[in-house]
């Protein structure tokens, strides 16, 4: 069940949809606003260079302004907008030779069904607010994300960055909601094993007086 | 009795709460001994909690200027 912030913001949404379809196209800015992030980290996430996902986010804009009737009520605007988006960058992947060997989603790696068994047993020092907010940890985290194989990022993106529902996440993807579970399960393991090498506690931490080297 | 593989494989199932009761304590009785698997529960609820913060990746500045700056843009075009 959404809170009730969550249903006034999706009241102002219906609104503001209603508003541009009767002819107000400055409403249609204001209606993309809470999504401008997760249009390009979406499509960040399958192109994996920055100004192809601004063209894609671009024309994903402009596109969903086009054909905003289309939208149906049974989809969310975002999960609308967010497939819209998937639509463009892959185009942008295909017309890109540099990707020409490269499997576009398509969880050709699917049909591996042997499990991510984890390798890394290290725990982890406590992260403080003010780590993350530093540049290289930042670019760390960017890292490990981008190493997840295309099918494994985009999944994780969706649940767990943006937080859609597997429904939604199925949507946009065009997968089954039972590929999601699978694919983000996967993702969680894996980008934990990237991580760890980076957060994980050294045994000088033991000691008071032999601190590590800390990455922030 | 779980095992640490079968603990593993519920691992996202059970940080969703979609495991039935039975599991989930099945589970919760394993994490009490098996050291290993609490350090990928607890590792890997970092991981999301990380992640779950919208401003750890980041977008290009200018980004949304630009964005709108070519919406209205190509608006303009399309009508003119």
């Amino acid at each position: 069940m959404p809170g009730a912030s969550e249903q006034i913001a999706q009241l102002e949404e219906v609104s503001l949809i209603a508003r541009v379809r009767s002819g107000e196209k400055d409403c249609f800015l204001d209606l993309i606003h809470p999504y401008e992030r997760s249009i390009y980290l979406l499509a960040y996430s399958v192109v994996r260079n920055k100004e192809d996902a601004e063209d894609a986010a671009q024309e994903t804009v402009f596109k969903a302004f086009q054909h905003l009737e289309q939208l149906r009520s049974e989809t969310t605007f975002k999960s609308w907008l967010l497939q819209i988006a998937m639509n463009e960058a892959r185009l942008r992947l295909r017309r890109d030779r540099r990707h020409l060997y490269e499997s576009l989603d398509d969880g050709a790696q699917e049909t591996d069904d042997s499990e991510i068994m984890p390798r890394q047993f290290a725990d982890w020092r406590e992260i403080p607010s003010e780590a993350l907010e530093q540049k290289e940890v930042r670019q760390k985290l960017q890292e490990a994300l981008d190493e997840l194989p295309p099918h494994y990022r985009q999944v994780f993106l969706l649940r767990d960055v943006e937080h859609m529902s597997e429904k939604e996440s199925a949507e946009v993807l065009g997968i089954t909601t039972a590929a999601v579970k699978t694919r983000l399960h996967r993702a969680r393991l894996q980008l934990r094993e990237h991580l760890t090498p980076v957060f994980k506690k050294r045994w000088t931490d033991r000691l008071p007086f032999l601190k590590g080297e800390k990455p922030w | 009795m779980v095992s640490c593989q079968h603990v593993l494989r519920e691992l996202s199932n059970y940080i969703d709460d979609t495991v039935d009761a039975d599991l989930r304590k099945a589970i919760e009785r394993h994490l009490r001994w098996c050291r290993r698997c609490s350090v990928v529960l607890d590792t890997t609820r970092k991981t999301l909690t990380i992640y779950s913060d919208q401003g750890v990746l980041e977008i290009p500045a200018g980004y949304t200027e630009r964005l709108r700056g070519s919406f209205l843009k190509k608006i303009e075009k399309h009508e003119s």
